[in-house]
């Protein structure tokens, strides 16, 4: 249980920063209430996003897959936070377990998403009770270097701004099969996010008389209390930790939130200026590639798959495991949402025709294998062609 | 004397946090300063003691006395008593049974190091000619590393109070490195603490 | 679902809205403990015990030689809510209590003068009513006094009174560490969507309960010497 400490300033060190601050002046240059430079970066793929803060480097990834929902809240989706303190960070993190810190900074980006409501979980809803989808945020912490709550609460929301879920429908005889549609043939949908929860941190030194605002890794190791508040660009106030530490004025602490929602804003307008920009080159990207989608249109018309549970035997049958015995034993619920891959791995509960289903998996295996290393949007769109005349061939009969 | 014995008896009750005055009185056990004022830190009698006799500063001093104070924790520069528990080669580990006059409650552990146990000579010590597991010894709490407490017992008046011989006599010191066994007569080799001899040594 | 019947203005439990619930603190529950209490708000129901200030067990937690090592471990009973069911020990949530309690109690104990010793809180929810945080705060300050820990002041917590039914329906859950002499806030957890006025407000009426917790934790106290003086009189 011999874990590492945390960087420990010595006496000098320690009276230096302290001193300094007495002065309003801060180790690295800035005035008490301001931030450190924020960059937001975005991967290549939707739901990713590393964001910069000063030395601090947290990358966030959203990802979701359709789960059963809580039985007390049957129409509503979820949404996690996982955080993966590496001792890559900071050698103060210890591999495995989650540490205190760990789970301290999951647990208020999670209530500032959650109890607000940023993320709309209604429609999240797939079928009441039965399927919904689960949005999972990992958050790595790549570089410590001081207020990972604001740098990884910034993550968080860039990666669930560009998060694209694949659109389904819902079909079938009993109206409770649900086909998840292609990204190719139909574009994800976003999140619907009513607004979002900034997460601004202050420190506290001295007898609590003295604050600033984006504390760093020195200035954390000093400091003597902290305080979290997650304030909206509205003004309203999602949620607040601080969890004890040293005593501040109730006065001084609606002037932090005052200070707090002046920083949200800057924040929010921020976060999507970079999200629309990231959004606009995305949409280039994707008229570049309209003839080869136009093609698709042709040869694999739209209807055909929201018609019945021919789609949703269609989308099967490329399913990335070819063994097709297996498919019936798999809880149908966890169905992984990957979106690396053209192929969209699908769920088809109760159906009456999975015997069928599963024949045709067998015997389509071949396209299978050759659907999942596209290399190509062409490579990606052929073998759909194939299937689908053979599938309706099998109609036919 | 009486006054204070009444103030004891009739001083109010305080609660951690309250005022107990300001900076004309100094803050003493179960009271701190913070700032311009002084305050409680435990539940118990407010008391007041009048600066002793000849001292610079005429500032009274305000104490609170509780009916339970927290164990006693090991000071660097406190006379503690320990017990001597293992001994090695170039040290001996020892659990602090009391500290200055207060018996400790919970479990502390000690260490005496080979140049800690004499002032001189201090790399001839034989730790095995110095103390036996079981001893009690009077020593002086110097700092200490991440794993316990460094003791020391180079003074005179510091080393082994009480032992008992490898027969289980109790031990009597004859002379500053000597124990002599009462049953026996064996003479043992011991770091003996110089009151202790003294003290023995009037009463026969 | 309505907090506040608006009929009567009276809430699910009787309460008028910014009525506090009964207070019921009892100090040397635990014999073997160095300083024990018990707090009651309402039905909650928490003990606290603490030990110490002790060797450290683990010396490599010590993080310096001038300041004793607070611990705390925070658990909730099995039985303590309406579905009895096993709890996993060291859950996220009780894990950041822990931290919470711990961190809140640290701002009250003067560590300096206990230095390279090791004070343990253990705090256990025997039945939980909403504001179980709040509730524990209150009885480690009492064992903390119990014991004769020496503290800058007394912390108290009040969440902005909530019971269960109303926290669980997504009410405003606020909670506030308050050192009242001092006048100054150690701890606060807030999750809700709220405009910075109501907080304010909010956050204003937890502060007033937890000065009336510390009046009372202080005529505990006081009746608690009392006690004890007569005992040692007869």
């Amino acid at each position: 249980m011999d874990h590492h400490q945390r960087w420990h300033p010595t006496v000098n060190e320690r009276e230096f920063i302290e001193r300094a601050l007495q002065s309003d002046l801060r180790v690295d240059g800035r005035r008490p209430f301001d931030f450190r430079r924020l960059k937001i970066l975005f991967g290549r793929e939707d739901g990713s996003a590393e964001v910069q803060l000063g030395d601090t480097r947290v990358m966030g990834y959203a990802t979701a897959q359709l789960v059963q929902p809580y039985k007390d809240r049957p129409n509503e989706g979820t949404l996690a936070i996982f955080t993966e303190f590496s001792p890559m960070a900071d050698p103060a993190f210890e591999p495995g377990r989650p540490g205190e810190s760990a789970i301290e900074l999951g647990r208020v980006v999670d209530r500032g998403l959650r109890e607000s409501r940023a993320v709309d979980m209604e429609s999240l809803c797939v079928v009441a009770g039965k399927h919904v989808w689960s949005v999972r945020v990992d958050l790595h912490i790549l570089d410590n270097g001081g207020n990972l709550i604001d740098a990884a609460n910034i993550a968080a929301l860039a990666a669930l701004s560009t998060f694209r879920r694949p659109e389904c429908t819902v079909g079938g005889e009993d109206g409770q099969q649900v086909t998840v549609h292609d990204p190719e043939v139909r574009d994800p949908l976003p999140l619907t996010i009513h607004h979002l929860p900034i997460a601004v941190t202050f420190a506290y030194f001295g007898e609590g008389n003295i604050m600033v605002i984006d504390p760093t890794y020195k200035e954390e190791a000093v400091m003597g209390g902290r305080m979290t508040a997650t304030i909206n660009s509205n003004g309203d106030v999602c949620s607040i930790q601080k969890a004890g530490g040293e005593g501040v004025m109730s006065s001084v602490i609606m002037q932090c939130l005052r200070i707090a929602s002046v920083k949200a804003a800057d924040i929010t307008s921020k976060i999507k200026n970079e999200v629309n920009s990231y959004t606009s080159a995305k949409a280039l990207q994707k008229v570049k590639r309209l003839p080869a989608s136009a093609l698709k249109k042709d040869n694999a018309p739209d209807v055909a798959m929201k018609e019945s549970s021919d789609g949703a035997l269609e989308t099967q049958s490329t399913k990335p495991s070819s063994d097709g015995q297996q498919i019936n034993k798999e809880p149908p619920s966890v169905v992984e949402d990957n979106k690396q891959e053209d192929v969209e791995p699908m769920l088809s509960e109760c159906n009456p025709e999975a015997q069928s289903e599963s024949r045709l998996t067998a015997g389509g295996s071949d396209e299978t294998q050759e659907a999942i290393s596209p290399k190509s949007l062409k490579d990606a769109v052929k073998p759909k062609h194939k299937r689908k005349k053979k599938q309706h061939s099998k109609i036919n009969v | 004397m009486a006054a204070t014995a009444m103030d004891h008896d009739g001083g109010e009750v305080v609660t951690p946090g309250e005022l107990l005055g300001n900076s004309s009185l100094l803050a003493g056990l179960g009271a701190y300063a913070d700032g311009r004022c002084v305050r409680a830190s435990i539940t118990g009698h407010r008391r007041l003691v009048p600066p002793p006799p000849g001292s610079t500063d005429q500032r009274s001093t305000v104490e609170v006395v509780g009916h339970k104070a927290h164990g006693a924790v090991p000071q660097p520069g406190s006379v503690v008593i320990a017990r001597v528990t293992k001994v090695m080669a170039r040290m001996a580990s020892a659990d602090i049974m009391c500290v200055d006059s207060k018996a400790v409650k919970e479990k502390f552990t000690g260490m005496i190091r080979q140049q800690d146990v004499r002032a001189t000579e201090i790399d001839k010590v034989d730790m095995f000619q110095s103390y036996r597991p079981g001893d009690i010894v009077r020593a002086l709490l110097s700092l200490g590393d991440a794993r316990a407490y460094y003791l020391s017992t180079a003074q005179n008046e510091l080393g082994v109070v009480s032992a008992q011989s490898i027969t289980g006599g109790t031990l009597v010191p004859i002379s500053w490195t000597e124990m002599q066994c009462e049953l026996t007569g064996q003479i043992e080799q011991r770091k003996v603490a110089k009151e202790a001899t003294i003290g023995i040594l009037d009463k026969r | 679902m309505e907090y506040v019947n608006p009929l009567t203005g009276f809430r699910v439990d009787g309460r008028r809205p910014n009525e506090m619930r009964q207070l019921k603190g009892e100090v040397g529950v635990v014999a073997r403990a160095d300083g024990s209490a018990l707090f009651e708000m309402g039905n909650t129901r928490v003990i606290a015990a603490v030990y110490g200030p002790r060797e450290v067990q683990n010396k490599g937690q010590q993080v310096n030689s001038k300041d004793a090592l607070v611990r705390c471990e925070y658990r909730m009973a099995d039985f303590s809510t309406g579905d009895r069911r096993r709890k996993p020990k060291g859950d996220r949530r009780s894990t950041e209590i822990s931290l919470v309690i711990r961190q809140t109690m640290e701002a009250s104990i003067l560590t300096h003068l206990m230095p390279r010793s090791q004070i343990d809180i253990f705090v256990q929810v025997l039945q939980a009513d909403g504001g179980t945080r709040a509730a524990c705060i209150n009885a480690a300050t009492l064992a903390l006094a119990d014991a004769g820990i020496p503290m800058r002041d007394i912390v108290t917590s009040c969440s902005a009174d909530l019971n269960y039914i109303e926290d669980s329906a997504g009410g405003p859950d606020v909670t506030v560490g308050f050192l009242t002499k001092m006048d100054k806030v150690t701890l606060l957890q807030m999750d809700a969507k709220l405009p910075m006025d109501t907080f304010e407000t909010v956050m204003d009426l937890a502060i007033e309960g937890c000065k009336a917790i510390a009046n009372y934790i202080r005529e505990v106290l006081l009746e608690n010497t009392k006690r004890l003086e007569c005992q040692r009189d007869h």
